[in-house]
């Protein structure tokens, strides 16, 4: 169980694609200006990340290593069709909303870089929380940096509007670049404070049980 | 290279996987297409559900729209097929399915237009719907104001150039295109009726 735990942590905290991996920037930076786009794409993206690891991870000793990667292009270009078709049928809105941004799934760093850096490696139900753990990140990082660019670009928050005042860069993708680079030094920032504070809580433990040992010890001798 | 041997070979057992994964995927692409296929029909009325706000209107082929083929070109739109509204609450209406030009990378927009008319003459636009776009990123940017605008400026005139949407000009200029060209459309066609009558 704890392993599973660690690749759900791993995809959405610490190895999350957009903050840390910097993965699929292009869709990021297109769509973050609406909230509701944003985690349109984001919950898009957990379906055909874990569709695709699943694929990926069940067939990897079938593929030769020679042709995976065509292999891998046509299994997740199936699956984003499939999408496509799905989304136009029974949620036209949101398949309008995302537009060509969509079709472009097929292409995203994210998708085909955890099918090579770890579905091909793994059993299916790794591969599978993997590819869930991934989408999950995806979507925070999307949903969180969406509601940002709404609230300062629209002055509204999913299309319901909150006030008047608006700064139209943070509605261009030039805006949504900003808050990209601010939010991958913030999540920077939170992590290295995390992460040397529980270093330094180890560092004082490991301090403690030396000295502790180190007292026995000398009482032993006395 | 013997018979045997390439048939043991590498590169035969990648063709082999590669050409299964293709046509697999493609049967089940076919079976889905088949399933989730959205017809023109239901298109149709998904757009009168939008443009008419759920109410029911039913619709028959423009007169000489049934001439429209793959479309006819007028200014920088491509009408792909009309229809006038039957129903008693909206008689008098035309829907124009119309192809707008010079969206972004030369993509395209098509819209519904609904134009109102009073049976000679253009009175307005009554609403506008996108229906489907070609390469158009931002066409989700499009806001329902902008969208309302074209009713709410109708002036008899086409819509000018500068009517666009911020952080979608290219789309919007498309649909702007679409809604010119609807409109220019359905002026040639009564004044075609009426001189058709006349004459």
């Amino acid at each position: 169980m704890g392993k599973y735990k660690k690749i759900f942590l791993d995809g959405v905290i610490f190895s999350n694609p957009t903050f840390v991996l910097v993965l699929g920037t292009c869709p990021t930076l297109g769509l973050i200006s609406s909230a509701m786009s944003a985690m349109s794409m984001g919950l898009c993206i957990i379906v055909i990340l874990t569709l695709s690891n699943i694929l990926i991870s069940a067939m990897r000793k079938l593929i030769p290593n020679e042709v995976r990667i065509p292999c891998y292009i046509v299994l997740i270009a199936t699956l984003v069709t499939l999408l496509r078709m799905i989304l136009e049928k029974f949620l036209p809105d949101i398949y309008s909303a995302l537009g060509g941004f969509l079709a472009l799934i097929v292409v995203n760093c994210i998708i085909l870089g955890r099918a090579e850096a770890f579905a091909n490696k793994h059993t299916v139900p790794e591969a599978a929380m993997d590819g869930l753990a991934n989408g999950i990140g995806f979507t925070l990082a999307l949903t969180c940096m969406g509601i940002v660019c709404e609230i300062l670009g629209s002055g509204s928050l999913f299309g319901a509007h909150l006030w008047d005042f608006s700064i139209a860069l943070f509605s261009q993708p030039a805006g949504s670049f900003i808050i990209f680079g601010l939010s991958i030094a913030l999540f920077t920032k939170v992590m290295d404070s995390v992460t040397s504070a529980s270093r330094a809580k180890r560092q004082a433990e490991e301090a403690r049980r030396s000295f502790e040992a180190r007292r026995g010890k000398t009482a032993k001798e006395a | 290279m013997s018979a045997k041997s390439f048939f043991k070979s590498t590169a035969f057992k990648c063709i082999v996987v590669l050409v299964g994964i293709v046509l697999v995927c493609s049967v089940f692409l076919t079976i889905c297409n088949a399933l989730f296929y959205v017809s023109d029909e239901e298109r149709l009325d998904r757009a009168l559900a939008d443009l008419y706000s759920g109410e029911s209107v039913t619709t028959e082929l423009a007169p000489g729209a049934d001439s429209l083929g793959d479309g006819l070109e007028v200014g920088r739109s491509v009408i792909v097929t009309a229809r006038v509204v039957t129903s008693d609450n909206h008689a008098g209406d035309w829907l124009v399915q119309s192809k707008g030009l010079d969206g972004y990378q030369n993509g395209t927009v098509t819209c519904w237009v609904v134009v109102n008319t009073d049976g000679t003459s253009v009175t307005g636009v009554g609403a506008v719907s996108i229906n489907s776009n070609e390469g158009q990123s931002y066409i989700g940017r499009i806001t329902q104001e902008f969208l309302n605008g074209f009713s709410e400026n109708f002036t008899g005139e086409p819509y000018p150039d500068g009517m666009l949407s911020s952080g979608a000009s290219y789309s919007s200029a498309a649909i702007r295109n679409s809604v010119n060209g609807a409109l220019e459309y359905v002026k040639t066609s009564l004044q075609g009726n009426g001189e058709a009558q006349n004459g």
